[in-house]
């Protein structure tokens, strides 16, 4: 394993398809809402995307744009004062928000794993990490605690732990970052899963150790020929990892398609934005490029487009109606001026 | 922190640091020992009692023989080995009535003449009890309340969060008096009725506790990897909501001797026979102007037991918390 991503993994990527396979995981308009005092916000509004099988899906957008609350709604994961209000999110024939909570509990683990932010306080101060993950294989397959303690291990070393039978007895806080994200992926990967949410999992690390961790995600996804929703909010980490790209702002997705497609021809402003944001090596540019203004308060649905406020190509139309996720250029975008 | 050891280990090491918390727990620990050894410690029958033809051991056997003997007596020949206090503590020595401590009784004689030294040895088994069983009885009622609370909050938690508040309104002490009034003092009655008044503290911290842990992504994890609430609560948050609540628990066992203490005193406590602190520094007012003794020494057990513990319980919380460590004392 390097941290050098080369081009042939890109390459690995098979050539552009037809939609004709059937996506493992399909959300149709999703909606979030956040109940505070006084307000509502609409966190998600009609969010809908595919996963599918054995590929990667980056969502990307930043913070507070509902991307990591989409994520969580797949396990019905969302705690009060949020509450999921419409939309369908199906896995293999079922809708998991109309499942009952003892299905859905069910899944979660042993069919749809999940990997937080924060590897410093995702796992349990107070029991070692050899517990934890045996406690995993437990929970999921019913085995009994030596044969756990031996697929516990067995996990350590795959997600490239070294010395895995004495690291086995240590704690969290014995565990760099870095290491305690490897055992957050043992511990998802313990049931074998067929998607795994990877929420910001890369955020709290610093850029090399980001490398091997990505890494290590998309070697065990090509293994198991596994799914993966990623989240997050560089779009240099989906480049070099996912096949598919959704950009997500305010709540909504503003643009989707294959990684090509996006990143050789993106269309919404905000996407553009993005891109032109990204600092360049060898530009002697003074400051970095930024989109003027602020993400919009999402506490009451908004008219038109949610972009408007801060888009270089906007006009007055765009003020006017709720703009559709339509087909321009082979894939989907929310801009009726792209 | 270094090197492997658990959270516990940690905890161990930073209150061993700390001097006077290892003197209130060698406090603690003497307490302990002369509750749990007082028949032998206090006793009117010899360990040993070696005659002419045979070898007894009358405090730890009954011999039929040996009946309403008593063994002190010199009308009973032989070899005797006495325990360091040889009187039992509820037996009347007419001769020495409100005695000061002497070679004969160590700490003095009441005014029944029952040796004061036997009755303390006694009496502390009485702290203990009370002290840990009813503690013990709020801890585990405070945690499963405040649990309910804490974790699934809500209409859950107002409602119990409003009772607390209704609990917390009585003032404990003459809650308690009222509820002994009814049911009767007795030892049991005493610890029953501490046990189920005093859980409000506990119930408290384990709610914010809970509060402050359910959000940490560790739960997250594992509701993401489908454990159930009863799992995630007992597994990943209890264990981690467990320190304070022990602090809580260690000044719980002091305020809970006082409490038996002035229980005692007013007559609502432990029942005579059985000795306990507060009983015989209630008995001792009538002679409070010449029996030093029986004022002095109840009320400094009480007192040196209280401050141990808690003590005991600043350590520990001193020892919980990273941000107080002292470096080395």
């Amino acid at each position: 394993m390097s941290g050098n991503h080369t081009p042939s993994t890109q390459a690995a990527v098979p050539p552009e398809r037809g939609k004709a396979e059937s996506p493992i995981l399909s959300v149709r308009n999703l909606r979030i809402e956040f109940e505070s005092t006084g307000a509502t916000v609409f966190a998600v509004r009609g969010v809908s995307f595919d996963l599918r099988k054995g590929k990667t899906l980056g969502m990307v957008g930043e913070s507070g744009c509902g991307k990591s609350v989409t994520a969580y709604s797949v396990l019905r994961l969302i705690q009060p004062p949020g509450k999921i209000t419409g939309g369908e999110i199906n896995y293999r024939g079922a809708d998991i928000l109309r499942m009952n909570p003892e299905d859905v509990r069910a899944i979660r683990g042993r069919e749809i794993a999940m990997i937080f932010q924060e590897p410093m306080i995702s796992l349990n101060p107070v029991f070692t990490i050899g517990f934890q993950i045996s406690e995993a294989v437990m929970l999921r397959h019913g085995k009994d605690k030596k044969e756990s303690r031996g697929i516990a291990v067995e996990m350590l070393t795959r997600v490239g732990i070294p010395d895995a039978e004495k690291r086995y007895r240590s704690y969290p806080h014995e565990l760099s970052g870095g290491m305690r994200q490897r055992v957050m992926i043992a511990i998802a990967l313990a049931a074998s899963p067929s998607i795994l949410i990877a929420d910001e999992p890369t955020t709290a690390l610093d850029v090399t150790i980001q490398a091997q961790i990505l890494d290590l995600l998309m070697n065990i996804q090509r293994e198991r020929d596994m799914s993966m929703l990623l989240i997050t909010h560089d779009l240099g980490i989906v480049a070099n990892t996912a096949d598919d790209i959704a950009i997500m702002y305010a709540g909504e997705i503003v643009e989707s398609g294959t990684v090509s497609q996006i990143f050789n021809a993106p269309m919404h402003p905000y996407t553009i934005g993005l891109f032109e944001a990204i600092p360049r090596i060898g530009e002697s540019a003074r400051r970095l490029r930024t989109i003027p203004g602020m993400v919009p308060s999402l506490t009451s649905e908004p008219q038109g487009c949610v972009f408007y406020p801060r888009c270089f190509r906007r006009a007055d139309e765009c003020r006017e109606n709720p703009i559709p996720l339509v087909e321009k250029n082979s894939h989907l975008v929310r801009c009726v001026r792209a | 922190m270094s090197g492997r050891q658990g959270y516990w280990q940690s905890v161990w090491r930073e209150f061993k640091k700390n001097r006077l918390a290892r003197a209130g727990l060698w406090v603690v620990l003497f307490l302990f020992l002369i509750a749990f050894m007082a028949p032998l410690i206090a006793n009117n029958r010899p360990y040993i009692y070696v005659t002419d033809e045979k070898v007894f051991f009358p405090l730890f056997f009954e011999y039929p023989e040996f009946k309403d003997i008593d063994f002190r007596s010199e009308r009973v020949p032989g070899f005797k080995l006495f325990p360091p206090v040889p009187y039992s503590y509820s037996e009347y020595d007419l001769d020495s009535i409100v005695s000061p401590p002497s070679l004969r009784h160590l700490m003095g004689t009441d005014e029944q003449g029952r040796d004061l030294a036997a009755r303390m040895i006694y009496g502390a088994r009485v702290s203990i009890l009370v002290g840990f069983i009813a503690v013990f009885m709020y801890v585990l009622i405070g945690i499963i309340i405040g649990a309910l609370a804490g974790y699934y909050g809500g209409w859950i938690d107002m409602l119990i969060s409003r009772f607390i508040e209704i609990v917390i309104c009585f003032p404990t002490f003459f809650l308690i008096l009222t509820i002994l009034a009814l049911v009767g003092p007795s030892l049991t009655s005493v610890m029953v009725v501490i046990g189920l008044t005093g859980w409000t503290g506990i119930a408290r911290i384990v709610r914010g506790e809970f509060f402050k842990i359910r959000e940490m992504e560790f739960v997250q994890a594992s509701r993401a990897l489908g454990a159930r609430d009863s799992h995630i609560i007992i597994r990943h948050v209890l264990p981690n909501a467990l320190a304070p609540v022990l602090v809580s628990a260690t000044f719980g066992i002091a305020s809970t001797i006082l409490i038996e203490s002035s229980l005692s005193f007013l007559g609502f406590g432990v029942q005579p026979p059985t000795p306990s602190w507060g009983d015989i520094l209630s008995q001792s007012r009538d002679f409070m102007d010449f029996a030093w003794w029986l004022t002095l020494i109840p009320g400094f057990a009480i007192f040196i037991t209280i401050t141990a513990y808690n003590l005991v319980g600043e350590g520990f919380q001193d020892a919980i918390n990273p941000r107080s460590f002292r470096g080395n004392t």
